[in-house]
């Protein structure tokens, strides 16, 4: 009688232990103690993931190396990942399919890769539906190099994860029409020196519809697009053939129906867009901008950003004097309102005429715009524009790390699409010890020998005493 | 009650810590903690979020975490039934439920001290750099509730049998079947239920999720004080069973 009174009180007992854990598994309850609130979601964040409207499966594919900033690499991702799994708990919907080490499992790595289409690791691929984006690490966090090798200065993991999110559960895949038959880059070029794949697939990734026409062949932009990209960048062999009245009034009429323009201008010369954009605000000047303390060597037009607009979507992520964006071969803007100047170069740049690279007493100092925009105005219906001054940063060689990133920034207004915004990130505390050989030795003895010493010391005293009593 | 719970508790540290063997484990604690901690520390060139994850979810944490707790609990009821001192501690007035507290408490209190010991090397990387406290404070959370649990388990097993090594063995592979529940995880899809028990279940995966990353759930503390308290009833029945015959 007493053995199943027992039986049933542990019955019981294990009853409400699995009841009470039933419980938790469903309601779950986070407190995130990091010193910067890592893994903390935002309410709007959480908002929206409460509202996804279909399913996001993630795959996360590494594989980093030993060295210094793969580890910072590996660390990202590994807060990516972590985060990801925060996503999941407010929405399962939000699910990471697959966190695979391709070191440790390489057979599945190429199965998933030739499954899902995938491109390099190191990438977070998104899919939802036939819908799918891609988040580097330049999108998750900043890294920069110090005299004791680099560190991770800022990340932006949680929002860059959001916006990636927003971006890919959108339905709508806005058109965008590549303008050509005035030398402009073809999107599809494979020229290895004219490339621009590495946008294009970017832009692909967005959702974006990438169709191309010749402009002098019929006039009209069709219905239905929704940016225009000119880069008009020559062919190569021959300049960049500006556009004639005709186009003009075709493009003039697109942006009055509500389109959108991003025009990348030609090295020098005109591009045939100056009397329709002169009116907005935006003009262009010759010569190409050069930083000081730079030579011909080192390259004609090679300069560094100097200032941001820290209001505006497109360059509110970025941070004044701290993001050095590189960029080549720019031509300067004349920038006044309506328009907004969104990058300028640092005073100590100035306009090459001859390119010699020194700075001649005819040449004007800056600092120079080299990006602008237009926003559209609801009562002239008139759509956006961005004006770069060069058409040099959709080259492959050139379409990486900070520039990359101003010009899918760019894209995404251009496309309505800021998402929750990608802010500049936190600058991530370092927790790094930087040991010197002495401080190594003295960490060795302390850690290995002084520490656990101190407690046998403590035993041996304990024992004697004991003896001598 | 907790009269008779603070005498067992002092009784239980006095007899360990007036024995040299406390210090022997806590020596041996501290060089595998010290060894390894300045191993990663060297391997992860001083940045201390992963050697604080390596340090705290290595094989050398695992291995410490696995055998400590039945090393140390071993003895509670065994060596007292072994030495027949056992029915005079249950004559003296002192009931069941508070033995089994006292006991328990003692080992986890020196569990706890034993994690501590870990402590001097966050604070020497504190004077070198700038540790993250919180993710300190969980990790610690974590072994406090991941002890507690380990500690019940041991004094579990110890009231099962009067020889210590058999506790020892039983509460290890007890132990070390929660931890291999985590390699479980690999045999289910990603959407399966199976997969998410497992998860639920599993200490490594608490702490390489959540512990050691900064963040505490509550659904982890539930699971974790939940079954330290079954297993603390379920000894307390063990023990009652002299009084069925």
């Amino acid at each position: 009688m007493i053995r199943i009174h027992v039986a049933l009180q542990l019955l019981l007992a294990f009853w409400i232990v699995w009841v009470g854990n039933a419980w938790a598994f469903r309601h779950s309850w986070r407190i995130d103690l990091t010193r910067d609130q890592r893994y903390a979601i935002a309410p709007e964040t959480t908002e929206f993931l409460r509202a996804l409207p279909k399913r996001v499966e993630i795959i996360v594919p590494y594989s980093f190396g030993s060295s210094a900033a793969d580890r910072i690499r590996a660390r990202v991702f590994a807060r990516a990942i972590r985060t990801i799994e925060e996503f999941e708990l407010v929405n399962p919907y939000c699910r990471l399919e697959e966190n695979l080490n391709i070191a440790r499992d390489p057979l599945r790595w190429e199965s998933l890769r030739n499954e899902k289409s995938l491109g390099s690791p190191n990438r977070i691929y998104l899919f939802a539906g036939d819908r799918r984006e891609t988040i580097t690490f330049e999108d998750l966090a900043e890294m920069r190099e110090t005299p004791n090798g680099p560190v991770l200065e800022r990340e932006r993991v949680p929002e860059a994860l959001a916006a990636a999110l927003e971006r890919v559960v959108h339905d709508d895949a806005p058109r965008w029409l590549f303008s050509q038959g005035h030398g402009e880059i073809s999107p599809t070029d494979a020229e290895p020196r004219l490339g621009v794949a590495s946008w294009v697939r970017d832009l692909a990734e967005r959702g974006v519809s990438l169709e191309s026409s010749d402009l002098r062949q019929g006039g009209a932009i069709p219905d239905g697009i929704d940016v225009l990209v000119v880069i008009a960048g020559g062919n190569g062999e021959a300049p960049f053939d500006p556009f004639s009245s005709e186009v003009r009034g075709d493009v003039e009429r697109f942006l009055d129906r509500g389109g959108d323009l991003l025009l990348m201008l030609p090295f020098y010369g005109e591009c045939g867009l100056e009397p329709l954009l002169a009116p907005m605000g935006i003009e262009f000047r010759n010569g190409l901008v050069h930083s000081g303390g730079g030579d011909a060597a080192s390259g004609i037009g090679s300069i560094q950003v100097w200032d941001y607009d820290e209001q505006h979507p497109i360059t509110k992520r970025f941070r004044f004097e701290e993001d050095k964006i590189e960029l080549n071969s720019f031509r300067s803007l004349v920038v006044t309102p309506p328009a907004i100047p969104l990058v300028t170069t640092s005073p100590d740049t100035w306009l090459e005429f001859d390119l010699d690279g020194v700075h001649d007493a005819s040449e004007p100092a800056g600092p120079f715009p080299v990006v602008a925009c237009l926003e559209g105005s609801p009562d002239s219906g008139r759509g956006r524009v961005v004006v770069f001054g060069s058409w040099t940063p959709v080259l492959d060689v050139f379409h990486r790390s900070q520039s990359r990133r101003l010009l899918l920034s760019a894209c995404d207004w251009l496309a309505e699409r800021e998402g929750p915004t990608v802010g500049v990130g936190r600058v991530d505390a370092s927790d790094r010890v930087n040991l010197t050989a002495d401080e190594g030795r003295f960490w060795f003895w302390l850690t290995i020998f002084a520490f656990p010493g101190s407690a046998l010391a403590v035993g041996l005293g304990v024992w004697g005493l004991r003896r001598r009593a | 009650m907790i009269g008779s719970v603070s005498t067992i508790v002092r009784r239980e540290l006095l007899s360990l810590f007036v024995s040299p063997i406390a210090y022997i484990v806590l020596f041996c604690f501290m060089l595998v903690n010290g060894a390894t901690f300045r191993f990663y520390v060297g391997l992860y060139g001083g940045e201390m979020e992963p050697v604080l994850v390596s340090t705290f979810g290595g094989p050398a944490f695992w291995f410490l975490w696995l055998l400590i707790p039945p090393l140390i609990t071993m003895r509670t009821f065994s060596e007292e039934r072994r030495s027949g001192t056992f029915e005079l501690l249950v004559t003296s007035g002192v009931s069941d439920a508070a033995l089994v507290a006292g006991k328990f408490l003692a080992a986890w209190v020196f569990l706890g001290l034993l994690w501590a010991g870990v402590l001097p090397l966050l604070l020497l990387a504190e004077a070198y750099g700038q540790l993250d406290w919180g993710v300190v404070a969980s990790t610690y959370c974590g072994l406090a509730l991941s002890s507690a649990l380990l500690a019940a388990i041991g004094v579990l097993a110890s009231s099962l049998t009067q020889n210590q090594l058999i506790a020892a063995v039983l509460a290890t592979v007890v132990n070390l079947g929660i931890v291999l529940s985590n390699q479980l995880r690999a045999l289910f899809p990603p959407s399966a239920i199976e997969l998410r028990f497992f998860e639920y279940v599993s200490p490594p995966y608490h702490f390489a999720r959540d512990f050691s990353q900064g963040i505490v759930d509550l659904s982890t503390i539930v699971l974790y004080a939940s079954v330290t308290v079954l297993a603390l009833f379920a000894t307390v029945k063990v023990l009652e069973r002299r009084r069925w015959a």
